[in-house]
C-alpha cells in the first residue's frame, strides 16, 4: 500500500469503523436530505415578496413566514442527526484505530521503537487517531451539504429565471477551483513537513517534561531547554510558511464566494434590457435571499482540504505502525523438554547500531545449575538475558531453551518457563497487591502476601498507610529504587517459573537487606535453574559457574576458584571490587 | 485590559495586543462583509422606483469593484492578523511554560504525572492558540459588527423592524451562556477520562518488557481497551450535550425568520413601513443568522477551552524555586540543622535531623533500605525544600539559593 496508486483513506476508515461504515453513508445521506430541505423555506421567502410586490392578501404573510421557521429548524434537526451518525461513527473509527495499535505494539519486538521515543508512539496512539474525527464526523457531512446546495439550487433555478441562477453560480465555481488548487501535490508535502515538525515537537516535550526530575539533578535543564525550543522554533517556523503559502489562494477563495452580489447586479442589468418587471424584480430578489446560502455552504468545506490532508496523514502515520513486523510465530507450539538454556553462536545487533551488542556467544546452562553473568557495563549482559527470553531476535545463531528453539515455542509458554526481574522494573499505578498479582492473576491476598514476605517486603508494607492495598504513583505515593525491586521480586516468587533470571536484582538494596533478598534468592532458586546478573561479585560467588562477558564475548567460563587461577579479567575485578570494600568500610 | 487577557488567556504582552488587533480586524472586515447588502438595497430601490437605467452602469460597476477589492484586502489583513501572528504566539507560549517548568521544585514533579504536565505543554496550547486567534476574535468581531448594524439600522429604519430581527441574538447568546456550567463540567469529565486513557497508553508503552515477562500484556489490554471505550462514550456524550446547548440556540436564531416576516407583513399592511424596507430585513435575517450561528459555535467553544485555560494558569502561577544567583559561603561545610521533611502531606520522612558534613572529610549515610539517605543528598542539594529546619553551605542557608546556581558546587551519582 502507498506505493502503489493513491492512498485509499476511505477504505482504510471503512476498515476500522467495522459495522459503523454504513453509519457514515447515511449520516451523508441525512446530510444531503436536510441540506435540500434548508431550500424550502427561501420558497416561503419568495411568496412573502411576492405577497408584498403584488399586494395579494396579507394575512398570507404569516402562514408562509411560520411554514419558513418549521422548515428550517426541522432541516437543522435533521442535520443535527446527521452529525450524531458521523460522530459515532468516527469516535468508534478512533476507538478501534488506537486498540488495534496497542495490540500490534504489544506484539512487536521490545526496541523497535526505542528510538521514536514513547512520547513519538504515544502521539500516534493519542493525538493522530484524534486527528480523524474532524474530518469524518464534520467534513464528510459537511462535503456532501456543499455539493448538494448548488445542485438544489439548480432545481430551484428552473422553477424561476435559470439564466440568472447560472450567472450567480460563476463566483461559486471559481471559488471551489481555488480551493482545489490549494490541495496540490506540494501543499501535501508542506502538510507532511507541518506534521513532522509537529510530531518532533511532541515528541521533544515528553522527553524534555520526563527528563527534567533526573536533569535537573546535574544542572543540566538549560541544554535539554534548548532541545525542546529548537523543536518548538521548528514547528513555528513550519507552521508559518504553511499559512504564507495557503494566504492567497485563501484570500482568493474567500472573495470569491462573497462577491455573488456582483454577479446579481450584472445580472440585473441584463435582463432590465428588456424592461423592468415585477417579475424580474421578484426573481432579483429571490437570488439575492438565497445565493447566501452558496457562502454559507462553501465556507463550511473552506478547510476540508487542510482536513483532508491531516486525516491522510494521521493514517499514514498509524498505518506504518501496523505495519512494522512483529515476532514472528511460526505455530510449531512446541513444549521446552527440561529447563536448560542453550546458545549457539549468538550474535545479536541492535537496528542501526555500529556495532553487535552480543558477538558469536555459545554456552550451555543445565537445568538446576545456578550460573552468574558478570562484565563491565556495556558488555552486553542484558542483552543477552533479554535473547533468551526472546524480546528480540538473534541477528545470527540460535538460542534453545529446553532442547527447543526459542522461536518454536508459544511466547506465552515460553514466559511460563522463565521469570526475569529487570534492572529497572516498573511498578504499575495498581495497589501493591495487584502489582505482585500482575504475574499470576488468580493469587488470593495470602498468596500474595507470603510472596511479599519472601522477597522480604514486609517492611515496606507495614509502612503504607494502605498496606498492599496502597496504590503506587496515587497522592505522592512513591517507592525507593530498592523498596520498587523489591515488590517486582515477589512477582518472580509468586510466579514460581523453572528458570530465573536476575538482572542486578541486588544492586539497589542496601547492605542489611542485601543478606536477606539473597537469602530470598536462594529459597527461591532451589532446584530452578538461576542466571544471575551482578556487579557485586560477592553475591556471584557461590554460583556453579560464571560467564564473564567483554564487549559482547563470552571471554571465560568457569567457577569462582578456576577463574581465580585463571588471572584474567574476573580476577581483576574482583581484586577491585575487594579494595572498593576496604575503602566503603574504612571510610 | 491587556493585562487580564494576558492572565486568563496565558497571553505574552505582545500577544494580548495582538489579541485586540485581530479582533479589531475581524470587526473591520465583517463590517467590508456587510457592504454587498447595501449595493444590493440599491438595486432593489433602483428596480422599485424605475431608476434603474444605463446611467446607473458606472455607479453599480465602481461600487462592486470597490467593495470586492476591500473584502480582499481586509481578509487578507485579517488572515495575516489571526494566522501568523498566532503561530508566533504560541511559539512564546510554549516557551514560557517549558521555562517555568524547568524552575519549577521536583517536588511538582511527584505530584503531576507525566502525561498530565505533556498534555498542559502540547494539546493546551493548540487549544489556546486556536481559541485566542480565531474564535475569540471572530466572536467579539460578530458581536461589535452585528451590534453596530443593529443600532444604525435602529436609527436609519422603524425601531419594530430591528426588534423583531435582532431579539433572536441576545437570546441565543443567553442560552449558551446558561448552559456554560453544564458545558464545563462535561468537558471537565471528558477530559478527565482522556486523560486516564492517556496515561494506560504510556505506562504500558514504558511497562511492555515488564507485561511480557509476566504474560499479562493480554490482561493489562484489556483495562486498556475498557478505558479506551470509556473515551469514546464519553465523547459521544459530550458532543451530544454540546449539540443541545448549541443548537437550542441555533433554533431560537431561526425563529427570528418567522417574528420579522410577520412583524414586516403586519406592519406592511399597515401601510407603515415601505416594501423596500420590508425586503431590507429579510435580506438582513437570510445573511446575518447564519454567521451568527457559527459565532454561537465559537462561543460554546471559547467557555470549554477556559478548562485548559485554567490548567495551563496552575501551572504558570505555581511558585518557582528561587534566589540569589551568587553565594557568598565560606567553606563547603553542609550543616542539617534540626530539619524535617516530608514528601507528601501525611508522613514524615526525616525528623530533627542534625548533622555537619566536614569539607574535605567523607561523611557516610548508613541505614536500611527506605530509611532516607537519597532524601537527604536530595535535601543537601535543594531538589526539594525542606519543612522545618535549615541546611547550610558554607554558612548559608540553601533555601535563599538559586538551585542551580548551588547544583555548581555539587556533583552527585546516584
Ligand atoms: N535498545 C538499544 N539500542 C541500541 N543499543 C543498545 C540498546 N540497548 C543496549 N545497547 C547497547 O548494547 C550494548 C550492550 O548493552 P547491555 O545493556 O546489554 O549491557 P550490560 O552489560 O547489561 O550493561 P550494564 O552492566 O550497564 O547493565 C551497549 O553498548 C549498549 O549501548
Ligand atoms: N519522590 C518521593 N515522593 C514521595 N515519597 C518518597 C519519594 N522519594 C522517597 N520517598 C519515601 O521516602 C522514604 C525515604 O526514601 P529514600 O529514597 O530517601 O530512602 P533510601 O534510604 O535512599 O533508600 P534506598 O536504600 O532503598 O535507596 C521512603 O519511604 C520513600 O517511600
Ligand atoms: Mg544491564
Ligand atoms: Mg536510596
Amino acid at each position: 500500500m502507498g506505493k502503489t496508486g493513491k492512498f485509499d483513506h476511505m477504505k482504510l476508515i471503512g476498515q476500522y469503523a467495522g459495522g459503523h461504515k454504513k453509519l457514515i453513508a447515511l449520516g451523508r445521506a441525512i446530510a444531503a436530505v436536510s441540506a435540500l430541505l434548508v431550500l424550502v423555506p427561501y420558497y416561503d421567502l419568495w411568496k412573502i415578496i411576492s405577497i408584498a410586490v403584488n399586494g395579494e392578501d396579507l394575512s398570507g404573510i404569516s402562514r408562509y413566514a411560520w411554514q419558513a421557521v418549521i422548515l428550517t429548524v426541522t432541516s437543522l434537526l435533521i442535520y443535527i442527526v446527521a452529525l450524531l451518525c458521523t460522530h459515532i461513527a468516527a469516535f468508534r473509527v478512533q476507538a478501534n484505530m488506537r486498540s488495534s495499535l496497542m495490540r500490534r505494539i504489544l506484539t512487536l519486538p521490545l526496541g523497535v521503537f526505542d528510538e521514536d521515543g514513547t512520547g513519538k508512539i504515544r502521539r500516534i496512539v493519542n493525538d493522530s487517531t484524534a486527528a480523524t474525527e474532524t474530518f469524518i464526523a464534520h467534513q464528510l457531512p459537511d462535503k456532501t451539504v456543499a455539493a448538494v446546495t448548488p445542485i438544489g439550487l439548480m432545481v430551484l433555478v428552473f422553477a424561476f429565471n435559470w439564466k440568472m441562477g447560472l450567472i450567480c453560480m460563476i463566483p461559486a465555481l471559481i471559488g471551489f477551483l481555488c480551493m482545489t488548487s490549494m490541495m496540490g501535490k506540494g501543499m501535501q508535502e508542506k502538510m507532511k513537513e507541518y506534521q513532522n515538525a509537529l510530531d518532533i515537537m511532541s515528541s521533544e516535550a515528553t522527553e524534555y517534561v520526563r527528563g527534567i526530575p533526573v536533569v535537573k539533578t546535574f544542572g543540566q535543564t538549560i541544554h535539554s531547554f534548548r532541545r525542546f525550543k529548537a523543536s518548538i522554533d521548528g514547528y513555528g517556523k513550519w507552521t508559518t510558511e504553511y499559512t504564507l503559502v495557503l494566504r492567497f489562494p485563501m484570500t482568493a477563495f474567500m472573495t470569491c464566494i462573497n462577491a455573488i452580489f456582483a454577479f446579481i447586479v450584472v445580472a440585473a442589468f441584463i435582463f432590465a434590457k428588456d424592461g423592468v418587471s415585477a417579475g424580474l424584480i421578484l426573481n432579483v430578489m429571490y437570488y439575492i435571499i438565497v445565493t447566501p446560502l452558496i457562502t454559507v455552504a462553501l465556507t463550511k468545506v473552506a478547510y476540508s482540504g487542510e482536513a483532508e490532508m491531516t486525516l491522510i496523514d494521521a493514517l499514514k502515520r498509524v498505518e506504518r505502525v501496523m505495519e512494522l513486523e512483529p515476532l514472528p510465530d511460526n505455530g510449531a507450539g512446541r513444549i521446552p523438554a527440561d529447563h536448560s538454556v542453550e546458545l549457539k553462536n549468538v550474535t545479536y545487533r541492535y537496528k542501526g547500531a555500529a556495532r553487535d551488542a552480543v558477538k558469536n556467544v555459545s554456552l550451555r546452562i543445565e537445568p538446576g545449575e545456578h550460573v552468574a553473568l558478570v562484565g563491565p557495563s556495556g558488555s552486553g549482559k542484558t542483552t543477552l538475558a533479554e535473547l533468551m527470553v526472546r524480546f528480540f531476535d538473534v541477528t545470527e545463531g540460535e538460542i534453545l531453551v529446553g532442547g527447543v528453539n526459542v522461536k518454536d515455542i508459544e511466547p506465552s509458554e515460553l514466559m511460563k518457563q522463565v521469570s526475569f526481574v529487570f534492572q529497572d522494573s516498573r511498578l504499575i499505578k495498581k495497589s501493591i497487591l495487584e502489582n505482585v498479582r500482575m504475574a499470576k492473576p488468580d493469587a488470593d491476598e495470602n498468596e500474595v502476601m507470603d510472596a511479599l514476605k519472601k522477597a522480604q517486603c514486609m517492611d515496606i508494607i507495614e509502612k503504607l498507610p494502605k498496606g498492599v492495598h496502597t496504590v503506587i504513583g496515587e497522592k505522592g505515593t512513591y517507592l525507593s529504587g530498592g523498596e520498587q525491586q523489591r515488590i517486582t521480586i515477589a512477582r518472580a516468587v509468586i510466579r514460581n517459573a523453572p528458570i530465573l533470571i536476575l538482572d542486578e536484582a541486588t544492586a539497589f538494596a542496601d547492605p542489611d537487606n542485601e543478606a536477606k533478598v539473597q537469602a530470598a534468592f536462594e529459597e527461591l532458586a532451589k532446584g530452578k535453574t538461576l542466571i544471575m546478573i551482578a556487579h557485586r561479585l560477592s553475591t556471584v560467588m557461590n554460583a556453579d559457574r560464571i560467564f564473564v562477558m567483554e564487549d559482547g564475548r563470552c571471554t571465560e567460563s568457569g567457577d569462582h576458584e578456576t577463574l581465580m587461577h585463571n588471572n584474567g579479567l574476573y580476577r581483576k575485578m574482583f581484586d577491585e571490587y575487594t579494595r572498593s570494600i576496604e575503602w566503603k568500610v574504612g571510610a | 485590559m491587556i493585562e487580564r487577557l494576558q492572565h486568563k488567556y496565558a497571553l505574552s504582552r505582545q500577544g494580548a495586543t495582538d489579541m485586540i488587533k485581530a479582533c479589531t480586524c475581524v470587526t473591520i472586515t465583517n463590517i467590508t462583509l456587510m457592504m454587498p447588502a447595501g449595493i444590493l438595497f440599491c438595486l432593489i430601490k433602483d428596480l422599485l422606483e424605475g431608476t434603474f437605467t444605463r446611467e446607473r452602469i458606472p455607479f453599480y460597476a465602481a461600487g462592486s469593484v470597490a467593495v470586492i477589492a476591500l473584502i480582499a484586502l481586509t481578509n487578507f489583513i485579517q488572515y495575516n492578523a489571526t494566522f501568523l501572528t498566532t503561530y508566533r504566539e504560541s511559539g512564546v507560549r510554549r516557551t514560557t511554560l517549558a521555562e517555568k517548568l524547568r524552575k519549577l521544585p521536583l517536588s511538582y514533579f511527584g505530584k503531576k504525572n507525566i502525561a498530565d504536565l505533556t498534555t498542559n505543554i502540547m494539546g493546551d496550547c493548540a487549544q489556546i492558540e486556536t481559541a485566542s486567534s480565531h474564535w475569540i476574535p471572530e466572536m467579539i468581531g460578530a458581536v461589535i459588527s452585528v451590534s453596530l448594524v443593529g443600532v444604525s439600522l435602529f436609527f436609519a429604519f422603524d425601531w419594530r423592524m430591528v426588534l423583531a430581527s435582532f431579539w433572536v441574538i441576545p437570546v441565543a447568546f443567553l442560552i449558551i451562556i446558561t448552559c456554560a456550567g453544564a458545558e464545563r463540567r462535561a468537558v471537565r469529565k471528558n477530559s478527565a477520562v482522556k486523560l486516564a486513557m492517556t496515561d494506560g497508553i504510556q505506562e504500558c508503552l514504558e511497562s511492555i518488557r515488564d507485561l511480557r515477562a509476566n504474560n499479562a500484556e493480554n490482561r493489562y489490554m484489556d483495562e486498556l481497551e475498557e478505558k479506551i471505550r470509556n473515551v469514546e462514550k464519553e465523547a459521544l456524550l459530550t458532543e451530544l450535550k454540546m449539540a443541545v446547548y448549541v443548537n437550542s440556540s441555533a433554533i431560537i436564531l431561526k425563529i427570528g425568520i418567522g417574528t420579522t416576516a410577520v412583524v414586516g407583513g403586519a406592519l406592511f399592511a399597515k401601510g407603515e413601513i415601505s416594501i423596500l424596507t420590508f425586503f431590507m430585513f429579510l435580506m438582513l435575517v437570510s445573511r446575518l443568522y447564519d454567521p451568527m450561528q457559527i459565532t454561537l459555535q465559537n462561543f460554546a467553544a471559547i467557555i470549554s477551552c477556559g478548562i485548559q485555560c485554567e490548567r495551563l494558569d496552575e501551572v504558570l502561577s505555581t511558585k518557582p524555586q528561587t534566589g540569589d544567583e551568587k553565594i557568598n559561603n565560606n567553606g563547603f561545610d553542609i550543616v542539617f540543622d534540626h530539619v524535617g521533611f516530608q514528601y507528601s502531606d501525611d508522613t514524615d520522612v526525616l525528623t530533627d535531623v542534625s548533622f555537619t558534613a566536614k569539607q574535605g572529610g567523607v561523611t557516610a549515610l548508613i541505614g536500611p533500605s527506605g530509611g532516607g539517605k537519597t532524601t537527604i543528598s536530595r535535601l543537601a542539594a535543594r531538589f526539594w525544600d525542606v519543612n522545618s529546619g535549615r541546611i547550610t553551605l558554607g554558612g548559608v542557608d540553601i533555601s535563599g539559593i538559586d538551585p542551580e546556581t548551588l547544583l555548581k558546587n555539587y556533583s552527585i551519582v546516584f
